[in-house]
């Protein structure tokens, strides 16, 4: 077969982040053998999960070709309201509570939604805007930390057990992928960011399409903050509060095109992964949050560096050689 | 040709845009299996009146009949039930999508799987590759669109009538910016239409471009029709003369 060398070629470097994930590890792991116990890899991949459905989140929109200011703040305030539901309402059934959560996701995502497809208006303008009133909203609410003994038990399973957030996190990975990528649902919002003069032409609806990503993404703002909760055992006042940033550096350091419309959310994953790995390493090395934070400014540049170098490698690979 | 009902009759077309008269009362009608070509300059009116035709503006009064029956067409998918496949001048592809895709693009096909229905790629493909083969092009379904050429994305978005067996095939400015081989193909993608039996309206503002594939051509000039004339009774130098004259009165 003379495309097998193109396609291995091809799928190195759409899945670079995977590879450079394996780089950043052997590199603290030499100088850190504490790097390659199974108990610390296992620890940060499940410290990742629920950063990694807020960078799900945020994926959805970028490559609907929106972006959303508000995604972090839509987990802090569903947070805070889903825990003071249920602590105010012990006899809530506790296997739906993990539903309360979800449902206001929906409903915050929604919101955004509504703005930005059917009524048009833009999206920095309306999820700056929003951000702020879901930051601000969750003190209306509730003032201070609620603790996990007033939240039921199986509210904080998924999230609070390594293993069950890492197995649960990984099925809906998977099944959002399949559905962004084998459903006409999925490919019609991909096609909506990647040209979307061009899917109205085709009869594809922007409004509908915009209201449905940013609704998607507000679920999956709502499965982070489920998954915060449990992650905490808590629900902290400061819950998602510096987690905007990173769910843009997660989908850009997964190869998520900025532009819209191209983009893999496991690859995004990836890149959550890729954040995770260096935060574990820099925190081995003893290095302050404060002082990570360089370390993570870098490291975007470096993605977005990479990405470049990434798309002209992949030109090259995918143009026809024989011109006709 | 003429005795048989029209597969398009559009009469009295007016349409304003705020205080401009972009068409200023237009018959048209084009028949089945013939290929119309429509010339005009810039600001003719001749967007305007394919964008009537495939849904994308409404018109302001009028009425079109398709097949005999009087129909409004409010949007693009009202105009794809009737059969109506516009190729626009922007050419309604996505750079960064397969050809498959393209060619599919809001009518993917569906499978069940389970309970859900997820999108048949095989079919896009396979389907995809019989009619690029059909139009002589040897590119493949998978390959992403922004490798093809000029000629080739017309063709493309040419597939899309030929899978969707549209009855009218709307040719915005099909040859605006093509080689002379682009040309060529897209010449011979409008013949294969025909010899399909699918109508064809070609829009441009060369008629050296649409005289060798036109059976019929409507000139418009400031929102008017000005000719319209089976190519048979006009030489190339008449109609060149025809538009020159028009132009330039227009300019006056």
């Amino acid at each position: 077969m003379e495309v097998t060398t193109q396609k291995i070629e091809l799928f190195i470097i759409e899945n670079i982040c995977w590879f450079m994930i394996a780089f950043f590890f052997i590199a603290f792991a030499v100088a850190k053998p504490a790097m390659i116990n199974p108990d610390f890899i296992i620890f940060m991949i499940y410290s990742a999960i629920p950063l990694g459905f807020l960078v799900l989140a945020q994926t959805i929109v970028i490559i609907n070709g929106n972006l959303d200011l508000s995604c972090a703040a839509i987990t802090g305030f569903v947070g805070t309201v889903a825990g003071l539901f249920l602590m105010s309402n012990r006899a809530f059934p506790p296997y739906l509570s993990i539903l309360v959560p979800i449902c206001l996701g929906i409903v915050c995502g929604a919101l955004n939604g509504f703005l930005i497809g059917p009524l048009g208006f833009n999206p920095f303008l309306v999820t700056l805007a929003t951000q702020l009133v879901f930051l601000g909203g969750r003190f209306l609410f509730y003032k201070s930390t609620i603790s996990g003994k007033d939240l039921p038990g199986v509210y904080l399973l998924l999230g609070g057990n390594s293993i069950l957030a890492i197995a649960s996190f990984i099925v809906i990975l998977l099944s959002l992928w399949f559905f962004l990528n084998h459903t006409h649902y999925g490919i019609h919002l991909y096609a909506c960011g990647a040209n979307p003069d061009t899917s109205f032409m085709m009869g594809i609806s922007l409004k509908k399409y915009r209201f449905f990503a940013f609704t998607l993404s507000g679920l999956f703002a709502g499965l982070s903050a489920l998954y915060y909760s449990g992650y905490d055992n808590a629900v902290p006042i400061t819950m998602a509060n510096e987690s905007l940033f990173p769910s843009f550096a997660g989908a850009v350091m997964g190869g998520v095109s900025l532009g819209g419309g191209r983009g893999s959310v496991v690859n995004a994953f990836a890149g959550t992964l890729l954040l995770a790995v260096i935060e574990g390493g820099l925190t081995l090395y003893g290095i302050s949050p404060t002082e990570r934070e360089v370390a993570y400014g870098l490291l975007v540049i470096l993605a977005i560096v990479v990405n470049k170098a990434r798309e002209s490698v992949r030109d090259k690979i995918l143009k026809p050689k024989t011109k006709r | 040709m003429q005795k048989e009902i029209p597969l398009l009759a559009m009469k009295n077309i007016h349409k304003f845009y705020g205080r401009v008269h972009a068409l200023k009362g237009i018959d048209f009608d084009v028949y089945k299996g013939e290929v119309v070509g429509l010339i005009g300059d810039n600001g003719a009116g001749k967007s305007t009146l394919i964008k009537i035709i495939s849904g994308v503006v409404p018109k302001d009064s009028g009425k079109i009949f398709w097949e005999g029956k009087e129909v409004e067409i409010r949007s693009v998918k009202d105009a794809r039930s009737l059969g109506i496949e516009t190729v626009f001048q922007e050419q309604a592809l996505i750079e960064i999508f397969s050809i498959g895709k393209n060619a599919f693009l809001g009518r993917e096909p569906l499978k069940r799987l389970g309970p859900i229905k997820v999108v048949d790629y095989n079919c896009i493909n396979n389907r995809t590759l019989e009619v690029l083969r059909e139009l002589k092009l040897k590119v493949l379904p998978t390959q992403e669109l922004r490798f093809c050429s000029g000629g080739e994305k017309q063709g493309v978005a040419i597939a899309r009538a030929m899978l969707f067996k549209s009855k009218l095939v709307i040719l915005d400015e099909p040859t605006r910016g093509l080689s002379v081989a682009g040309v060529e193909q897209v010449l011979d993608f409008i013949r294969k239409l025909k010899a399909n039996g699918i109508s064809c309206i070609f829009i441009t503002h060369n008629f050296y471009h649409v005289y060798p594939v036109a059976d019929r051509i409507v000139v418009l000039v400031g929102g008017v029709k000005i000719l319209d004339e089976e190519k048979s009774k006009l030489t190339i130098e008449k109609l060149e003369n025809i538009v020159i004259e028009a132009s330039r009165k227009a300019e006056v």
